[in-house]
């Protein structure tokens, strides 16, 4: 539940709350689910870099088109223009699960934001913190 | 504080061990004619001793499947115990096979199904949660692997119609994480916050 409601607030866009909600329930995740809410903020916060270090490492077990999903959730959200949307565009195009899909539509119709986001100081700690348990420090 | 896996593995060894120092006293026949084997014997009482620990560290836990476990490990300690006197010469397979059938063979599918789910692998998810929930068949199980069944199906009307008919017997938090699932397939994002905010402890 915890998972569902972190991220329904990225997808609502509202990552503020997003990020108190994860720092706030932080101490009662583990293991993959951790991992798991680590890359929703990430990816709906616009960090890009650790969301792709973070799949490419401790959540490699996550499938292809889930990958995708959660790549250009982070570069649409930072504003950057890359790869993601056309490896997103084919995965929604060939994957039978009408939810993902429709998801995924979504996210490919919206808008790439004029600006990289910028957060409250709470809010930019509680990014950062989860940069270097990933072992990303820098910035996406 | 250990994780489940560490505990498992620990309680496990424990067991060999203790089922190792203390046969003789645990099982006095151990080596007579028409008694067991010595490995047959030792492997029942250390299944035995595993299902005592299993029992002892469930009595503590407040989750749902504390009952259906409990239940499990019971009813292999007593598989161990009638095998031991009254097939002897089989209580070694019949322990290890009832604790492999009844607890780990279980234990393990779950644990492959929530590794598939978090991965987007929905349909395997629902696989080992099915076969998970035929071994082990309390109501927690088959409520998990109707969840995982109705997230595996690829239109969402059908996924809807499974999360409503679940809802007919889920009260209270269950009830309203199957509107939250309801709202999730349905792309409400906004449904899916106020429903999950009010099942989630403040």
């Amino acid at each position: 539940m915890k998972f569902y409601e972190i991220r329904a607030l990225g997808e609502l866009g509202r990552v503020e709350e997003m990020i108190a909600a994860f720092a706030a329930w932080q101490p009662q995740l583990r293991g993959r689910d951790l991992d798991l809410c680590r890359l929703m903020v990430l990816a709906f916060a616009g960090r890009h870099a650790g969301a792709r270090a973070l799949l490419q490492q401790r959540l490699g077990l996550v499938r292809p088109e889930r990958a995708a999903y959660w790549s250009f959730v982070a570069a649409n959200s930072a504003g950057v223009a890359d790869g993601s949307r056309d490896a997103l565009a084919r995965h929604a195009r060939e994957c039978d699960d009408e939810a993902f899909r429709r998801a995924a539509e979504r996210h490919l119709a919206a808008p790439l934001p004029a600006a990289a986001p910028t957060w409250s100081p709470a809010s930019a700690a509680a990014i950062a913190e989860i940069e270097r348990a990933v072992g990303r420090s820098r910035a996406g | 504080m250990l994780s489940a896996n560490a505990a498992y593995a620990l309680s496990f060894v424990f067991s060999l061990a203790v089922a190792w120092f203390f046969a003789p006293l645990l099982y006095p026949h151990m080596g007579e004619a028409g008694a067991p084997s010595r490995l047959g014997s030792f492997a029942t009482l250390a299944a035995m001793t595993f299902s005592l620990l299993g029992i002892a560290s469930l009595a503590g836990y407040a989750g749902p499947e504390r009952t259906g476990g409990i239940l499990a490990y019971a009813l292999t300690f007593a598989i161990g115990a009638a095998a031991l006197w009254l097939l002897p010469e089989w209580s070694g397979i019949a322990a290890v096979g009832a604790l492999v059938v009844l607890v780990a063979a279980p234990t393990v599918l779950m644990r492959l199904a929530e590794h598939h789910s978090a991965a987007g692998g929905r349909r395997i998810a629902a696989v080992c949660a099915l076969l998970a929930s035929r071994l082990h068949p309390s109501k927690p199980m088959r409520f998990y692997a109707a969840v995982l069944g109705a997230r595996a199906t690829r239109s969402t009307e059908a996924e809807i119609a499974a999360y409503t008919s679940l809802k007919v017997d889920a009260t209270g938090q269950l009830h309203m994480a199957l509107d939250g699932l309801i709202a999730f397939a349905r792309d409400d994002w906004i449904g899916a916050s106020s429903t999950t905010a009010a099942a989630l402890p403040p």
